[in-house]
């Protein structure tokens, strides 16, 4: 092993590089945590899907999501899933999207129109109770808080008055957030009759959901039939498509500030020492051996304001789970790895210049003073 | 050790830096030659191409014309792809200001000189160590250079010009930055170093303090070696003048003195 120059020329002056590798940090925590609040974002989405049990979802043929959609189709319908073979049981809810209204505040809402004790209802409560009387709601605790609203309290949708009887947790998203009737309520406010919107659908153990998809694809094609995966995929992918111009070029945003933090840093770290890379030149270094040295300066400064970077937003992501904030990170190795890849490319363009600076210099300006 | 062998050998060197109307002269046809073991002072005024010369013959400098050979190889005939490795292997540094890495302790900037010529590990610590306990470092090794003294700082830097043990030493005012005492020191070091190891030393400098160390001294002016036979110094303020040009001169107690200007002739003709 030989003297490890590039880091202790960055570690000579540890002000300036804790200062220089802060700035990089922050960049780079911008990028990830963007990253990680539109990845959190986009998985809550589908939090109703995800949480929901069942196998496959028939929906008005054509739908696949719930996002911005309607969907109805015969209930009749419903009975011939039933009748199909390798389906064990099958449960049906009205949905629709409307404002949850309490005096002056409005809060998007998916209205879900349940069986009561079958799937498709609260999976996690909160307070109160999920078996609902006539005219009776079940909201999320966080828009209540937000509202001020109580149990016993009312709400309005569909123009009319309900009563909450339950607050259930986790249901608030970027762009709604669920709350819950009896399905017969629904039918009446609504002025439905024999029509329902999303089927799920369980299969019997033994049977692959696929091929019972396949099933009932052939048998009922005024339907259209997905897996859970397919239907969660497709509800994210709402989301994901509307945000992603913005998530490019905050991105990009992150990508030219990390660049201007590390660029700066590499170049005043060169810039600082350009004497002495007159010297080396000038005791027989070659060009390739001091722009490794450079790069390993701009390798050491990426790789420590990633890593600060990743433990910060760590940190935020926990801090936000034990506060009463709605906003997920999520972080993944992917995520890691492609901002890693980012920041080592921001480490490498940000190297070029103080490399042209050393290609440049004349070792016999040594002797100059 | 053959004393006589001519390590380096410059013929008909001609530099001139800018063209045409802005063209200026560095030197003009300097032949110049360093035998082994031998220890050449060259002195001359501000501006006379000592640094210039240094550069060519240290391969860090292209002349506009002739040719310098190091050994058997001709420097000059190289492409600059080939000179790192010469400077690296064969020639010494030795700066004014000393020119140490500041990031990097005293043993640190021998053994980095030690790695980029392939000495590393262990082996390139143990030499580097031992190179500057050579020099009585032994007590500094692990200091950085912002805490060595002046004289500390240069013996650093001859420890780093003799790691790979170069044929050559060029040493560019080496004394300039020094105490008397120190610089003597330096010098002296310097000689031993070309006695002992048979190493060929350069030293440009204004110090003529240094010249009883010199096996030979060669003044610059213009660009031209003129011959040092000819030198005086002034006694007012010990510079170098060629008897010829001197400024003024005086004669005291019978013996005729020479001033560089008017100014030390007043001085001293104010002082009797």
């Amino acid at each position: 092993m030989g003297i490890a120059l590039a880091w202790r020329n960055l570690s000579e002056n540890r002000t300036r590089f804790i200062i220089s590798v802060g700035g990089i940090a922050l960049a780079i925590l911008l990028v990830l945590s963007l990253d990680g609040i539109v990845a959190g974002s986009i998985r809550q989405v589908s939090v109703y899907i995800d949480e929901t049990p069942f196998d496959l979802v028939v929906s008005q043929k054509g739908v696949k999501n719930l996002h911005m959609t309607t969907s109805f189709f015969d209930a009749d319908l419903v009975d011939k899933v039933r009748r199909i073979d390798g389906v064990k049981k099958v449960t049906t809810i009205l949905y629709t999207t409307d404002y949850l209204v309490s005096g002056d505040n409005r809060s998007v809402a998916y209205i879900i129109g349940y069986e009561q004790g079958k799937t498709g209802g609260p999976w996690m409560m909160d307070k109160g109770t999920e078996k609902l009387r006539s005219g009776e709601i079940i909201i999320d605790r966080d828009i209540a808080a937000k509202d001020k609203l109580l149990l016993g309290d009312r709400v309005t949708i569909f123009g009319r008055d309900f009563k909450i009887a339950g607050f259930t947790k986790g249901t608030v998203t970027i762009v709604n957030s669920i709350a819950y009737i009896r399905f017969d309520d629904f039918e009446r406010l609504r002025g439905l009759r024999s029509v329902v919107s999303y089927a799920f659908v369980d299969t019997k153990t033994g049977n692959s959901p696929d091929a019972v998809m396949g099933k009932i694809k052939k048998d009922i094609t005024q339907v259209s039939v997905q897996t859970k995966k397919e239907f969660a995929d497709s509800e994210r992918k709402v989301v994901s498509d509307m945000s992603a111009d913005i998530m490019k070029i905050m991105n990009l945003i992150g990508f030219l500030i990390g660049m201007a933090a590390l660029g700066l840093t590499v170049y005043t770290a060169t810039l600082a020492k350009v004497r002495e890379y007159g010297i080396l030149k000038a005791v027989g270094s070659r060009n390739t051996w001091l722009f490794r040295v450079v790069f390993e300066q701009a390798a050491i400064s990426t790789l420590a304001g990633t890593a600060i970077a990743f433990t910060l937003v760590l940190l935020l992501k926990a801090g936000l789970a034990l506060s009463s904030s709605n906003i997920l990170i999520v972080v993944g190795w992917d995520s890691f790895l492609r901002i890693a890849a980012i920041s080592m490319m921001i480490g490498v363009m940000a190297s070029a210049i103080p490399i042209i600076k050393i290609l440049r210099l004349d070792p016999a300006d040594v002797f100059r003073r | 050790m053959n004393m006589n062998e001519k390590v380096i050998d410059a013929r008909g060197l001609v530099k001139t830096f800018g063209e045409d109307a802005t063209a200026v002269p560095a030197l003009r046809g300097v032949d110049f030659s360093v035998s082994r073991g031998e220890v050449v002072l060259i002195m001359g005024p501000s501006g006379s191409g000592k640094t210039t010369l240094l550069s060519v013959i240290g391969a860090l400098l292209k002349p506009t014309s002739g040719t310098v050979t190091l050994g058997v190889t001709e420097l000059t005939a190289l492409s600059e792809r080939d000179l790192p490795d010469i400077r690296l292997a064969h020639l010494g540094f030795i700066f004014q200001d000393f020119n140490l890495l500041s990031a990097l302790t005293a043993r640190e900037n021998v053994e980095l000189v030690l790695n980029l010529a392939g000495v590393k590990g262990e082996e390139g610590r143990r030499k580097a160590s031992e190179l500057l306990k050579d020099l009585g470092l032994g007590h500094r090794l692990d200091f950085r250079p912002d805490k060595l003294s002046g004289g500390e700082k240069q013996r650093v830097a001859i420890a780093r010009a003799l790691a790979n043990e170069p044929e050559v030493l060029l040493c560019d005012e080496p004394t300039a930055n020094l105490d008397s005492k120190i610089g003597h020191d330096i010098v002296r070091r310097l000689r031993e170093i070309a006695k002992d190891k048979g190493k060929s030393v350069v030293i440009v400098s204004h110090d003529t303090r240094i010249k009883e160390h010199a096996d030979r001294i060669l003044w610059l002016e213009d660009g031209k070696f003129s011959e040092m036979s000819a030198m005086v110094t002034d006694p007012v303020c010990g510079m170098s003048i060629e008897k010829d040009k001197a400024a003024a001169t005086l004669v005291d107690s019978g013996k005729t003195l020479y001033f560089c200007s008017k100014g030390c002739a007043k001085e001293y003709q104010g002082k009797l």
